[in-house]
C-alpha cells in the first residue's frame, strides 16, 4: 500500500486522512475532549476525594467521551460519509468505485482502517493520558482502556464499511443500520449483556471493581475476545464482498 | 480348572481381610483427623468490649497438617448496616498424633453474632466450628482465681461487685491486654511455675500497666525460687513460723484470726516492697509496686485452714480489692473524626493547577491546528507535516506523563500516624492513643507490620457506612509478631487505632518559691520535643524545643509570670495563628493548626483553677511506633503530641526530696532505691 493512497483526498478515498473536512472533524473532536477535560478538572484537593471515598470523574468522563466520538467517526468513515464529494454528487447519487473497492480488502481496506483508527486515537492520546494520570489509573488499566477504545472503534469502522458494501453510500437503510449498530453495541448491550459493554467496562476500571463475567475469565478478556471475533468475522465478510464486487466489475 | 479354583479360594479368604486390615492402617495416616477444643475468656466468661483470651487446642491423629487457624469475630449491626469482621489468624503445624494449644487475644463487642473458629489448609477449610456468645459474656469486671484445688466456697466469699471465676493456669492470656476485663487476679503460688514464658511476660507487663495480682505463700514455695518468677516477685524465703493467731488482721479487716491448732506462715523478704501488715515483725501482707500496678503477697495460704474457714474472709477480700491501684486512664479530648480529617488533609498529594492544565491543552490544540492547516493546504509537504504532527503527539504525551500527574501521587499508598500520649505526674507509663491511616489512590492489598510485639489494634470505621464497603480487619500472628492485612479501594482510606499504656521515659520536676518557678525536664527519648507550651496559673508560656536525650531548665521569675497576660478563650484562634505558621507546610504544622485550638481550650478548662500542677504539651515530628509496609519506597509521616501534667511543688518539698533520706523522688522506687528501669527503658 502506498502512502499516497492514505493522503489521497479525492472522492476515490472513503476516508481521506487529510481532507479539509476530515481535519475539521478531527480537530472538533480534540476540542470537545479538551473542553470536557477542563469541565471535569478536579478543583478540590485529592485529600477531599480520599476522605469522601469519591473518585474524580476525569477518567470515565474523558474515556467514555473519546469512545463515543472515536467510534462514531470511524463508523461514518467506514461507511464513506467522510469522503470528498461535490455538491451535486449528493443529488445525483453518483456511484464511485473507491480505492477500498479496487484493492483486496486485506491488502488495502483493512490496513487503512487500522492506521486511520490508530491515527485518530493518537491525536487524543495526550488528553487520555492526562485524565488517567490525574485519576490515578495504573499503566495496565490505562492500556486496557485504550485497547477497548481501539477495538470498539475498529469494530464500528468495519461494520460501517460492510454496510457501505451492501447498500452503497446513499442508502437510507445503510444509514439506519449503522446507527442502530452503534446504539446497540455502545449503549444497549449494557442493559442485556453487561460484560460486553465498553462503557460499563470503563466504569469498572474507574471504580476499581470487577464485574462478574459468568465465565472463567475476566470481563475485559471476555470483551476483547468477543470484539476480536466480531472484527475477524467482519473482516472476512468485507473481504468476501470486496472480492465479489471486483469479480462482478471485471465481468461487466 | 476345578483344581485351580479350589487353589485360589483359600488365598482369597486369607488375603481379603489382610488387605482390608492394611487399608485400615494406611487410611488414617493419609486422612486428616483433627479435633478442636477451645476456652474463651476466663473459664468461658469475657467482658463485652474488652480484650479477652481465646485458647484453641488442636489434636491431630492423622497426617501432618500445616495450615492457618482462624478466629472470626463479627461486630456491628445489620440495622445500622455496619457489620464487619475481624479475623485473627495464626500459622500452625501439627505433626501426626500431636496436640497443641494456640492462644489468641480477641476483642468481642457484640454477642449477637457467633464466633467462628476454623482451620484452613491452602484455602480449604478442614474444620470449622461456631460458638454462640450469648451465654459467655459478662457485664461485671472479672476476678480470675488461678491455682489448684480452688473451691466454689472460696469463690462465694469474694466481693459482689466483681465476678469471680476459676480459671485454669494454661488458659491465661499471652498478651498484657488479654487482662483488659480483669479487676484483680488471685494467683496461687502453685500456679506461678506452671505459667508459660509468654504468659509470665504478659502478666508482668499487665502489672506494669496498672494490673493487680494477689498471690500467696505456700508450704510448697519452690515456685518463688525460680529465676523467671523472681522477675515478677523477687521473694527471699527466710523460713516458716508456727503460730496460733494473727491478731494484726483485726486492724486490717476488722476481724482477727485465731486457731486452736497451730498453723504455718511464711517469713519472707521481697525486694522493693513495703509490708502493709506485720505480725511480730513477720510481714503478713506485702505490697510490691511495679510502675502503675502492684503485686500483693500474702504470707499465708488462703486455701488452707484456718483461713479456709475463717469468718472474716469476706471483709478481708473486700479490703484486698480496695488495695487495687487506681489507674486514671486519661481521656483523649480530640474527637476521632477531627483527628482523622486533619490527618487526611495533611496528605502531601496535590492535583496540578487548573491554569496549568488549561495552558497545556491550549498549546496542544493550537499546534495541532497549525499542522492541520499546513497538511490540508500544502499537499507537497504532507509527509513532513505528518511527521511534525506525530512529534507533537509524542512530546505532549510524554509531557502529560511528567508535568500533569498527581504531585507525590507516585507514593501510593501512603500513610500517616498521629500518636497522642498523655502522661500524669512522674509515671513512666503513659496513656497512649495511636492512630494510623493508610491512603491509596490506586487501591490494592497491603500488609502492615507493627513491630515484634502484639498490640490491641482495632479498625476505625468510616462515618458514613451506608455506601461504603466495610473491609474486614485481618490480624495474622506469627511467633508473637503481628501483621495486619489491609485491603483498600481506589481513592479511599483505612484507619486503625491502638489504645494502650506505653512506656514514655521523660522526667521532670517543677518547684516554686518566693522568686518564681523552676522547670526541669529530662528528655530520655531519641526524638526532639518541639514547640513546647506550658499552661500554668491561667497563663500560657512557650518553652521552646527539648533536644533528643537533652535537658531543659527554665526559670520563670514571679514578675515574669505576673506580667504575662491571662489566657483568654476568645483569643485562642489568634494565639494559634501566632504559634503555627500559615499556610502549614508540613504534616506537623497541619496537625498543629487543626488540633491546637481544641487543645488549648481543653487545657484551659481543666487547669485554669489549679496552681498545684502545670500542663505541658509538645510535639514530636516522628513516628514513635515503627510501621513496616510490604511495599517498598513508601514514606509515611508521623506526629506525636505529648500532654503532661506535672505537679508543682514548693522549694521546701524539693529540698526535702533531695536531702532527706527516705523521701521518694519521682524516679525512685517505694523502697527508696533509684529506679534503674527508667534509663533501661530508653
Amino acid at each position: 500500500m502506498r502512502f499516497d493512497y492514505l493522503t489521497n483526498d479525492t472522492e476515490k478515498s472513503l476516508a481521506p486522512f487529510f481532507s479539509r473536512r476530515m481535519l475539521d472533524i478531527t480537530f472538533a473532536c480534540i476540542w470537545i475532549l479538551g473542553v470536557l477535560l477542563m469541565i471535569l478538572w478536579p478543583l478540590k484537593a485529592p485529600s477531599h476525594f480520599i476522605s469522601e471515598y469519591r473518585v474524580p470523574l476525569l477518567f470515565p468522563g474523558i474515556f467514555v467521551a473519546a469512545l463515543l466520538i472515536h467510534s462514531y467517526i470511524n463508523l461514518r468513515c467506514g461507511r464513506g460519509e467522510m469522503s470528498q464529494d461535490d455538491f451535486l454528487a449528493r443529488f445525483e447519487r453518483k456511484k464511485v468505485i473507491t480505492l477500498e473497492e479496487e484493492h483486496e480488502y486485506f491488502s488495502y481496506g483493512l490496513v487503512q482502517s487500522l492506521l486511520h483508527t490508530l491515527f485518530l486515537l493518537l491525536l487524543m492520546l495526550p488528553l487520555l493520558i492526562v485524565s488517567a494520570a490525574i485519576s490515578g489509573i495504573s499503566l495496565p488499566v490505562f492500556a486496557k482502556a485504550l485497547s477497548i477504545l481501539f477495538t470498539t472503534s475498529l469494530l464500528c469502522r468495519l461494520f460501517g464499511f460492510l454496510m457501505y458494501l451492501f447498500y452503497g453510500r446513499w442508502s437510507k437503510l445503510g444509514y439506519l443500520w449503522t446507527r442502530m449498530f452503534f446504539i446497540f453495541s455502545i449503549f444497549f448491550t449494557g442493559f442485556f449483556v453487561g460484560p460486553v459493554n465498553p462503557i460499563l467496562l470503563i466504569y469498572s476500571f474507574h471504580r476499581g471493581v470487577e464485574i462478574p463475567s459468568g465465565f472463567p475469565m475476566s470481563v475485559y478478556s471476555l470483551y476483547i475476545m468477543i470484539v476480536a471475533c466480531a472484527i475477524l468475522l467482519l473482516t472476512l465478510a468485507n473481504q468476501a464482498m470486496v472480492r465479489h464486487n471486483m469479480h462482478k466489475e471485471r465481468s461487466t | 480348572m476345578i483344581i485351580h479354583r479350589s487353589f485360589i479360594s483359600p488365598l482369597k479368604y486369607l488375603f481379603g481381610p489382610l488387605f482390608i486390615l492394611l487399608l485400615l492402617g494406611v487410611i488414617p495416616a493419609f486422612s486428616a483427623s483433627i479435633s478442636l477444643d477451645y476456652s474463651l475468656g476466663f473459664n468461658g466468661l469475657f467482658q463485652l468490649g474488652k480484650w479477652a483470651p481465646l485458647n484453641i487446642m488442636l489434636e491431630n491423629k492423622g497426617r501432618t497438617i500445616r495450615g492457618t487457624l482462624e478466629v472470626v469475630v463479627t461486630s456491628g449491626s445489620e440495622y445500622r448496616r455496619d457489620v464487619h469482621y475481624a479475623t485473627y489468624s495464626m500459622d500452625i503445624e501439627l505433626p501426626t498424633n500431636s496436640k497443641k494449644l494456640y492462644s489468641f487475644t480477641i476483642l468481642i463487642d457484640s454477642f449477637t453474632h457467633p464466633l467462628i473458629m476454623r482451620l484452613k489448609q491452602s484455602q480449604r477449610t478442614l474444620l470449622s466450628t461456631s460458638l454462640n456468645l450469648r451465654p459467655h459474656y459478662a457485664t461485671k469486671r472479672l476476678v480470675p482465681v488461678v491455682g489448684e484445688g480452688i473451691t466454689t466456697d472460696f469463690i462465694s466469699i469474694l466481693p459482689k461487685g466483681v465476678l469471680p471465676v476459676i480459671s485454669p493456669t494454661r488458659f491465661l492470656p499471652e498478651t498484657w491486654y488479654g487482662y483488659d476485663g480483669v479487676e484483680m487476679l488471685i494467683l496461687h503460688a502453685s500456679a506461678l511455675n506452671q505459667l508459660r514464658e509468654r504468659q509470665l511476660i504478659a502478666l508482668t507487663e499487665w502489672v506494669k500497666r496498672g494490673g493487680y495480682i494477689v498471690t500467696t505463700g505456700s508450704l510448697n514455695y519452690g515456685a518463688f525460687l525460680e529465676e523467671r518468677t523472681r522477675r515478677l516477685l523477687p521473694v527471699t524465703i527466710l523460713g516458716f513460723k508456727r503460730i496460733f493467731e494473727l491478731n494484726s488482721l483485726e486492724g486490717f479487716c476488722g476481724e482477727g484470726l485465731s486457731s486452736p491448732d497451730p498453723f504455718l506462715i511464711l517469713n519472707t523478704e521481697i525486694d522493693e516492697s513495703v509490708a502493709l501488715l506485720k505480725e511480730d515483725d513477720i510481714p503478713i501482707i506485702i505490697q510490691r509496686e511495679m510502675l502503675l500496678g502492684k503485686v500483693i503477697f500474702l504470707a499465708f495460704d488462703y486455701q488452707m485452714p484456718p483461713f479456709a474457714n475463717w469468718t472474716g474472709r469476706c471483709s478481708f477480700w473486700n479490703e484486698m480489692l480496695a488495695l487495687k491501684p487506681l489507674v486514671a486512664r486519661s481521656s483523649f479530648d480530640f474527637e476521632e473524626r477531627k483527628i482523622i480529617s486533619s490527618m487526611i488533609s495533611g496528605i502531601p498529594t496535590h492535583f496540578p493547577r487548573f491554569i496549568l492544565a488549561l495552558s497545556f491543552f491550549a498549546v496542544y490544540a493550537i499546534l495541532v491546528r497549525i499542522i492541520f492547516m499546513r497538511v490540508g493546504g500544502n499537499r507537497g509537504r504532507r509527509r513532513r507535516n505528518v511527521s511534525y504532527l506525530l512529534a507533537i503527539i509524542i512530546v505532549f504525551s510524554v509531557a502529560s506523563c511528567w508535568v500533569l500527574p498527581l504531585k507525590n501521587g507516585q507514593r501510593d499508598p501512603s500513610y500517616s500516624s498521629f500518636h497522642h500520649v498523655k502522661k500524669m505526674g512522674q509515671n513512666i507509663i503513659a496513656s497512649s492513643r495511636y492512630i494510623v491511616g493508610l491512603y491509596s489512590i490506586r487501591g490494592g492489598d497491603y500488609q502492615i507490620s507493627l513491630g515484634p510485639t502484639c498490640s490491641p489494634i482495632t479498625p476505625i470505621l468510616p462515618y458514613k457506612t451506608e455506601d461504603i464497603p466495610l473491609h474486614s480487619l485481618a490480624v495474622h500472628e506469627n511467633d508473637g509478631e503481628q501483621t495486619i492485612s489491609v485491603s483498600i479501594d481506589r481513592w479511599s482510606h483505612r484507619f486503625f487505632q491502638i489504645n494502650s499504656m506505653m512506656k514514655f521515659p521523660i522526667q521532670g520536676k517543677v518547684f516554686q518559691d518566693e522568686q518564681g518557678l523552676v522547670i526541669m525536664i529530662e528528655n530520655l527519648i531519641p526524638h526532639a520535643i518541639v514547640d513546647c507550651q506550658m499552661y500554668f496559673a491561667n497563663r500560657l508560656f512557650s518553652l521552646g524545643n527539648i533536644a533528643p536525650r537533652g535537658n531543659l531548665v527554665k526559670r520563670l521569675a514571679r514578675s515574669d509570670i505576673s506580667q504575662k497576660g491571662l489566657f483568654q478563650v476568645e483569643t485562642v484562634e489568634k494565639l494559634v495563628d501566632s504559634i503555627v505558621p500559615y499556610p502549614p507546610t508540613s504534616f506537623l504544622e497541619v496537625m498543629q493548626k487543626d488540633l491546637m485550638e481544641g487543645l488549648l481550650r481543653s487545657v484551659h478548662s481543666r487547669y485554669h483553677s489549679r496552681e498545684d500542677a502545670l500542663h505541658l504539651f509538645g510535639w514530636i515530628e516522628s513516628d514513635l511506633i515503627s510501621i513496616n509496609l510490604n511495599h517498598s519506597g513508601i514514606n509515611g509521616e508521623g506526629v506525636a503530641l505529648l500532654e503532661w501534667e506535672i505537679p508543682v511543688r514548693s522549694s521546701k518539698e524539693h529540698i526535702t526530696a533531695e536531702l532527706v533520706p527516705g523521701h521518694r523522688s519521682p524516679s525512685e522506687t517505694p523502697s527508696g532505691k533509684k529506679n534503674p528501669r527508667l534509663r533501661d527503658l530508653v
